[in-house]
């Protein structure tokens, strides 16, 4: 199980390592396989999403992500690898699942630290 | 209730995982553009970026919407307050010009402080031909010009008085000062307001004789300050590399470097040439003996050529000489630097610019303009610094 939390709102879902990845940029980049079980937990989380924002890479020091259209910043937690703040940059799903549920990916910019 | 029983294979819950990532994650802010033209808030805004420069005197901002607000035209009212936090008044003027653009669809709404109708406004009274105003004597002339400051006036009052003939201007007394230094006893001539000659050009006279400077802040407060462009004794804020991002230059050279000054003012017609002041300096090592001139009209006393003092009313040639020196017997440096930070910053404030190692330059530096933008592409601002030399007592105006 995962969580990703911006103020009051938490999204609820189900994690999997296989189709997960990671790549690394002036943040680094989590993409997450995803499980959900039904059509609200999917809307949770689409509204956390963050459409349009800006990665600041100073010449030194951390760099500096400007929030510009979306929910931003969160608490990412999942069960077993760890937990940080990151935005939700990215979600994709199939079209169509039996049962309203859904497989597919999200994309976190992590903010925190490294997970 | 979702049943996540069937995922436990699968999950990191049950798997080894690891971190490889050196990474320390980032400072995350929320951007806010917010812009009210002629009383309504816009809510098509893509883009916004303005200016304040020393050299400019007033402020500069482009809106950028996806089309032409229902309301409001030329010349109302526009405010945006924008930041990353800190959210604060960057523009308050009046909308001068519409530029749309056919694709991408988009108009640019430019803007510009209110100063700027003094660049635009100039006298020409009824009937007068040469002069508009005639200093230093009283009433009206037969050539249709007016008499002003019958009994001479400090510069502060000169720059007061150009401002106040300029529909549109508005200005409070105490925020315009100056030397307070009593113009034209000596050389009243040269203080005619000419016809045609915009006020902003009179004021400009003004502020380059006396090393002061006329601007309007991003909040349309007009300003009249000392700026002889300068770093002071103290820094109001640092940049670093952990502040300045893709694009940071500077450029330090000694091909401007003057070690002499001389002054000129005005010129009496008694066949010595105009008043005169000198300032030298040894010059720095490894660089030539070189002059600098500076002339003013408006600087009616000084000495002849033979250093004799006139011991006339008025600014002194020789007085500005001292002052002008400082700021050409150096090594001029230079920089541009784009930065991510969104603080209250602006022309006249002094910069220690920490950056020897990436830009040869790690000194005070004076803010000669500060510009911002505001868009898909976040906040980011750009400063225009100067510096060389060694610092002075030379305080932050207001920004």
């Amino acid at each position: 199980m995962a969580s990703f939390t911006v103020a009051s709102t938490v999204a609820i879902f189900g994690a999997r390592i296989d189709g997960s990845r990671q790549a690394l940029g002036n943040l680094q980049q989590f993409t997450c396989a995803v499980t959900l079980w039904d059509v609200s937990e999917w809307m949770t989380l689409q509204s956390l999403a963050t459409t349009t924002y800006h990665v600041h890479a100073p010449l030194g020091g951390n760099p500096v992500v400007d929030i510009v259209g979306g929910a931003g910043e969160g608490a990412l937690v999942i069960a077993g690898l760890g937990s940080t703040t990151a935005i939700l940059t990215g979600l994709e799903r199939n079209s169509y699942l039996p049962y309203n549920r859904t497989q597919g990916t999200a994309t976190f910019l992590i903010t925190g630290s490294a997970i | 209730m979702a049943d996540y029983s069937d995922l436990e294979s699968g999950t990191y819950a049950t798997l080894e995982t690891d971190t490889y990532f050196l990474l320390e994650g980032a400072q995350v802010r929320q951007v806010s553009l917010q812009v009210i033209f002629a009383g309504v808030v816009l809510t098509n805004v893509i883009q916004a970026r303005g200016e304040v420069s020393a050299d400019t005197g007033w402020p500069t901002c482009s809106v950028f919407v996806t089309a032409k607000p229902p309301t409001g035209n030329e010349e109302d009212d526009i405010t945006v307050v924008a930041g990353a936090g800190n959210n604060v008044t960057r523009f308050t003027g009046k909308v001068r010009r519409f530029r749309p653009s056919g694709f991408p669809k988009s108009i640019e709404m430019v803007c510009s402080g209110t100063l700027a109708y003094a660049a635009e406004w100039a006298p020409v009274l009824t009937g007068s031909t040469d002069v508009a105003y005639r200093f230093g004597v009283s009433g009206d002339f037969p050539d249709g010009s007016q008499g002003f400051f019958p009994s001479g006036g400090t510069d502060q009052d000169l720059v007061q008085f150009a401002l106040a003939q300029v529909p549109g201007i508005t200005y409070t007394s105490g925020n315009i000062g100056g030397t307070g230094t009593t113009l034209g006893l000596s050389a009243p001539r040269s203080f005619d307001w000419k016809n045609g000659a915009t006020a902003w050009s009179y004021i400009q006279q003004l502020d380059r004789a006396t090393l002061y400077r006329t601007y309007q802040a991003r909040d349309g407060t007009i300003y009249r300050v000392q700026m002889i462009g300068h770093p002071d004794n103290t820094a109001d804020f640092t940049l670093g590399p952990q502040d300045m991002l893709q694009g940071a230059s500077g450029d330090r050279n000694t091909e401007q470097t003057r070690n002499n000054l001389r002054v000129l003012g005005h010129d009496y017609g008694v066949g010595v040439g105009p008043v005169q002041g000198t300032a030298t300096a040894t010059p720095i090592p490894g660089i030539p003996d070189r002059w600098e001139m500076f002339s003013s009209d408006l600087i009616e006393d000084g000495n002849d050529p033979l250093g004799a003092a006139y011991g006339l009313t008025g600014l002194n040639a020789d007085t500005l000489a001292d002052q002008i020196l400082p700021d050409v017997d150096k090594e001029f440096v230079e920089a541009s630097i784009p930065s991510w930070r969104d603080d209250t910053h602006g022309p006249g404030m002094t910069c220690l610019l920490d950056a020897l190692d990436r830009l040869a330059i790690g000194e005070p530096m004076w803010v000669a303009r500060h510009a911002w933008e505001v868009g898909d592409n976040g906040w980011m601002a750009t400063y225009g610094l100067t510096g060389g030399g060694l610092q002075q007592t030379n305080p932050a105006p207001p920004v």
